[in-house]
């Protein structure tokens, strides 16, 4: 298979105008004629169905949750990077799109991550305008900081709910076209799998999660918008209902999947508590930039933090990397974190935890100022371990927070399923190996409000419209199918519940295919995965029918999936012989310990094709090609 | 442009007339204390002057008042057994369990209980009227012209002690009904303001207390004295 | 580390929204205290699993206190007994020294139950295609800084646009009025200038919605607002209320 990305030739800067105007258009008064299918209404979802509905074509809408308010894009605390230089400080759409790339490990497309750039003005424009309360100053012109260690300000927030309130107004305008009928909304609806007619996406089988009753919805073109598969790993900062079956099933229909190794861990999270736990809580990350990272320097020091003499601590993230200290970028500091945790360093009853001490910073700055500046973390943080981090260092440890990898989509976000587009965490398209803080969001609704209104007209103007009848044998072939597959799991009736098969791959995943990976280790993974996948096949325990609420046949049906996805997890991160961003491999590290990516075998996206159940899936390549930007390592000493 | 009756009779509009006409009562509950204090002065005919002046001397106006005040009564009632069912109506299955949860709440016994120290101050303003306005009919003679001697019905209906003290009860909880009622009128009108509401609530609390305590010191001493006479 | 807790659990089961529905009790042993009261919940439906009896069910996603999908009435408090969270962010230890722990759905007629624990709020969503937006389409908007808002209003429209829409004002409201969800969302538009051109069709609009969904009116109880995760204030009712006598006079 030739992956071809569409790539316009020119100029980096000229790119999207380019492919812009050379894109076909639909006739202002035919898009009407056409029908697209939204799957997912977090960011990109519901900026896509609202700008699509608002220039006249027809949107169906379907949302897993009881309302379309509540995708996890709301979680995202910290911001939205913009390249306004509102503060005139050197900032630029270039500087955006440098900071992206090289933040990514060069493992990005450069046109991709510079349209990125380019557009990323345009959404803190488009959000002022519906309302979003970003922060202001008292000249009543918007706050900005700087964030995850950039050199510019150019971050936008919304008090800590910047993912909520971003949503909240890109919800505002999905809400206003429901009410004028342009989009129809379904909720507790999830999709099961995709319709593909002629080779061409036509629309999706879902299960209303109330009534259990199989649907079909057939149209033009299919977007998927439905998130990132972290969830796989079992515990993880994702909500508990993110999944990555959307994007599976497409895989399964023929979408190639790219770089499914490329997960990002999240340094600042609450440690595990115990077996109960059911899904770890992030933190913001500006808390490293007052509190200091330490662990005892013996092994297995139980003694409470402060009984510990400074002279027996051990910061290690300052002794080691003396110029960005505490603030090194997430993936650096979450290896660090795990590796002193396995020399036996670790913190707290499970030992799995370094502290985070903001005692200097409260003697430096005052109380009132650190309560200013982390007040709600702090309150959180003692909501949930009753430990007060006035008082004695937070515990902390990493934990898995976002997929850069995704379905394969071209520079149109079209997947290589024809009238399939893939949107948001969903694709792979603009993170590389890494992403950069405060840039999910503004991903998110790039894709949806500023670049797929364009991408999908040149698809749908080019097919033209036609309607599928959802009676067609194709549609009820698909249906049939995940109408067996819901009935032969209710039918095992086995002795594990959906949560403890689960705990199994979770565990599996995060030892061998975490933080940091080997050959051995991710052999390992690739022999035991199948057999947890056999397990949950002839052992897993659903009660209750099909036919209402049943949350536990919901938990199934997506595992089902992150069984087969794990496994290709693993396979991807074997594959990728170097380390690069959020993909470590012991076997490929600098003298001094740090990841070694290797340019000359591995420039390019991994994009997997499947090839049939427990059989191998085949790797195409595109290959990255960089012609702006100069491929340097990465360095915080 | 909203239809002004839609409007008046949305959520929003019946609380804001409620309001408006809880306010307005409030007023008038003023004037009628400030006449009632003719009574401690234990000069009948201030009292039967002041009586006689409301129902003869106004050329009218009284008639106009009145109807106001029956007409503001009635929006009030009427709005607040409006809301007492659609509270019924939008929660029929009640919970097992409830508890007030305090801190910024301002769910107090008398913020809960609006509804029926309401239907009791309605039913005291009818016996009150057929009491007194329409009660008892004595004459006395003032400045040369025969008067309605209402310091006579006045002092004769307190010597019951159950008029007597089914008024002392039902001004007691004119007290409750209004320091909920008081601050709560003015968040229906939209004035709530930070720096505000902490005298708007207490204003509430000693127009309360006013208004409770002058109505209900009246008859008690009335009764208990046998009138200042 | 403080001892596990054994706890009785008087939880409202009901097959479906045609179904009375009616109280059943579990025994919960040896729960830990560290662990959240939604994990606690998984934890009887792992039992009630292997038991070959179906899960409770009910509703949560994020489970760090900002989607608002989550919440229960426990011992007759929404969202459980500490302020300013949701349900999921309470911990066991909260309910220290408690034997038996009521568990209820959010109760009111504008929320039917679906399953157990599991309510339908579409009202509120109907609420906000009523009016809660500005109308602009994509593409339309002017430089952000082209709008200048004063520090003080963004911040209270901030503190208005806090509302994570999940319901706890109107279970916890002994009128089940939803006055503090919509007054919200008016608040916040209503003090931005970007808000302005549509505010009194909005209020007006969302009002009338409001009503029409099958809440009760307000009585100025306040309980929402002492209930509400996010701490959103009743002054925003005040606001609404100003803003709908504005379109009702106006």
């Amino acid at each position: 298979m030739k992956l071809d990305s569409k790539i316009p030739s020119g100029p980096l800067a000229k790119k999207w105008d380019k492919h812009k105007f050379e894109l076909k258009l639909v006739n202002p008064a035919n898009k009407r004629k056409y029908t697209i299918i939204v799957v997912g209404t977090g960011l990109a979802g519901a900026s896509s169905a609202a700008s699509l509905a608002e220039m006249g074509y027809n949107v169906i809408n379907l949302c897993i949750n009881d309302s379309a308010r509540r995708a996890h894009s709301i979680a995202a605390q910290g911001g939205i990077n913009a390249a306004k230089n509102y503060p005139n400080d050197g900032d630029s759409v270039w500087r955006l799109f440098y900071d992206t790339i090289k933040g990514g490990d060069y493992r990005s497309r450069e046109a991709n991550v510079y349209r990125l750039a380019q557009v990323s003005n345009n959404i803190i424009d488009q959000a002022v305008a519906q309302g979003v309360p970003f922060a202001r100053e008292y000249g009543g012109l918007l706050a900005h900081r700087s964030f995850g260690g950039a050199q510019v300000s150019r971050t936008f927030y919304a008090r800590g709910q910047t993912g909520q309130q971003l949503l909240l107004g890109a919800y505002s305008a999905q809400m206003r076209q429901v009410k004028l009928g342009k989009i129809k909304l379904y909720t507790r609806v999830e999709m099961l799998d995709l319709i593909k007619i002629d080779g061409r996406a036509r629309g999706v089988v879902t299960r209303n999660l109330v009534t259990g009753e199989l649907k079909s919805f057939t149209g033009d073109a299919v977007i998927l918008a439905t998130g990132g598969y972290g969830n796989a790993f079992y515990l993880s900062t994702n909500a508990v209902n993110s999944n990555a079956s959307a994007a599976w099933r497409a895989h399964r229909r023929g979408a190639l999947f790219s770089n499914p190794c490329m997960v990002q861990i999240h340094p600042t999270c609450i440690p595990v508590s115990g077996d109960h736990q059911s899904k770890l809580t992030l933190m913001s990350e500006s808390l490293r930039n007052d509190g200091r990272v330490w662990v005892p320097k013996k092994k297995g020091d139980k003694r409470p933090a402060n009984e510990i003499p400074e002279s027996e601590r051990d910061y290690y993230l300052e002794n080691k990397y003396p110029s960005f200290g505490n603030l090194v970028p997430r993936d650096i500091a979450s290896r660090n974190a795990k590796e002193v945790c396995d020399e036996g360093r670790g913190v707290g009853a499970s030992g799995l935890a370094v502290y985070l001490d903001f005692e200097d910073a409260i003697k430096r700055l005052g109380k009132d100022v650190v309560t200013e500046k982390y007040g709600n973390l702090f309150e959180m943080y003692e909501r949930i371990t009753d430990e007060n981090p006035y008082k004695q260092p937070m515990r902390i440890f990493p934990a898995i927070h976002y997929s850069m990898g995704g379905v394969w989509v071209d520079y149109n976000l079209q997947s290589t399923i024809p009238g399939l587009f893939v949107l948001g965490e969903a694709n792979f398209s603009d993170h590389g190996a890494n992403r950069l803080g405060a840039s999910a969001l503004m991903q998110g609704l790039a894709d949806g409000y500023f670049v797929i209104p364009y991408t999908i007209g040149g698809f749908l103007a080019k097919v033209g419209a036609s309607a599928i009848n959802t009676d067609a044998p194709e549609v009820k072939d698909v249906e049939k199918e995940a109408k067996d597959r819901i009935e032969r799991i209710l039918n095992i009736k086995g002795n594990k519940t959906v949560h403890e098969i689960h705990k199994e791959l979770g565990l599996i995943l995060w030892n061998y295919v975490g933080m940091s990976r080997n050959k051995k280790g991710l052999e390992k993974a690739i022999q035991e995965i199948p057999k947890v996948r056999e397990e949950f096949w002839k052992n897993v325990k659903v009660t209750g029918s099909g036919a209402e609420l049943n949350k536990s046949l919901e938990e199934a049906l997506r595992l089902a999936d992150f069984l087969e996805l794990g496994e290709l997890i693993a396979r991807d991160a074997l594959m990728r012989e170097e380390s690069c961003g959020g993909h470590f491999r012991t076997e490929h590290i600098t003298e001094e310990g740090e990841a070694k990516r290797d340019d000359n075998n591995f420039t390019f996206v991994s994009a997997w094709e499947y090839k049939g159940e427990n059989q191998e899936p085949e790797m195409h390549k595109e290959n990255l090609e960089f012609e702006f930007v100069e491929l340097t390592q990465r360095s915080y000493k | 442009m909203m239809p002004f009756l839609k409007a008046a009779t949305s959520s929003v509009g019946k609380k804001f007339f409620m309001a408006l006409t809880g306010l307005f009562w409030i007023m008038f509950l003023f004037i009628h204390l400030l006449g009632n204090l003719s009574l401690y002065s234990g000069h009948k005919d201030s009292f039967n002057a002041y009586s006689d002046f409301l129902t003869h001397g106004t050329h009218g106006v009284v008639y106009v008042l009145e109807f106001i005040m029956v007409a503001g009564l009635l929006i009030h009632v009427i709005s607040a057994v409006a809301v007492f069912i659609s509270a019924q109506k939008a929660r029929p299955i009640q919970y097992a369990m409830s508890k007030n949860l305090g801190g910024p709440s301002r769910k107090t016994i008398s913020a809960s209980t609006m509804i029926y120290t309401g239907s009791l101050m309605f039913i005291f303003i009818i016996v009150h009227l057929i009491h007194f306005k329409f009660g008892d009919y004595y004459s006395t003679v003032l400045d040369g012209r025969v008067i309605r001697d209402m310091y006579a019905t006045v002092l004769i209906g307190f010597q019951s002690p159950f008029y007597t003290w089914f008024y002392v009860i039902i001004m007691a909880l004119i007290g409750f009904h209004l320091r909920h009622g008081f601050w709560s009128a003015f968040q229906s009108l939209g004035l709530n303001h930070p720096r505000y509401n902490g005298l708007i609530a207490f204003v509430g609390v000693l127009i309360a207390i006013t208004l409770s305590l002058g109505f209900l010191m009246l008859p008690l001493v009335l009764h208990l004295t046998g009138g200042p006479a | 580390m403080s001892e596990n807790m054994n706890l009785k659990l008087k939880i409202w089961r009901q097959k479906n929204a045609g179904d009375k529905g009616r109280f059943v009790e579990y025994d919960m042993e040896n729960v830990s205290p560290d662990e959240s009261f939604l994990e606690m919940m998984d934890e009887l439906n792992e039992k009630l699993t292997h038991d070959n009896l179906e899960p409770v069910e009910f509703d949560s996603d994020c489970r760090e206190g900002i989607c608002g999908t989550c919440g229960l009435v426990v011992n007759g408090e929404a969202h459980g007994p500490l302020r300013a969270t949701t349900m999921c962010q309470v911990h066991m230890r909260e309910f220290k020294g408690m034997t038996k722990l009521t568990v209820e759905p959010w109760r009111t007629k504008a929320f039917p139950v679906l399953k157990d624990l599991v309510v339908d709020r579409g009202a509120l969503d109907k609420i906000q295609q009523a009016g809660g937006y500005i109308s602009i389409n994509t593409g339309n908007a002017p430089d952000a800084h082209a709008i200048q808002v004063p520090k003080e209003a963004s911040d209270l429209a901030m503190d208005a646009a806090a509302c994570i829409g999940c319901g706890a004002c109107v279970a916890a409201c002994p009128n089940a009025s939803a006055s503090l969800f919509t007054a919200a969302k008016i608040s916040q538009f209503a003090l931005l200038p970007q808000g302005g051109p549509e505010r009194k069709r909005r209020a007006a609009q969302m009002v009338t919605q409001m009503d029409i969904e099958g809440f009760g009116d307000c009585s100025n109880l306040g309980e929402c607002e002492a209930a509400c995760p996010k701490e959103i204030s009743i002054s925003n009712i005040a606001r609404m209320k100003r803003e709908f006598v504005g379109a009702m006079l106006g």
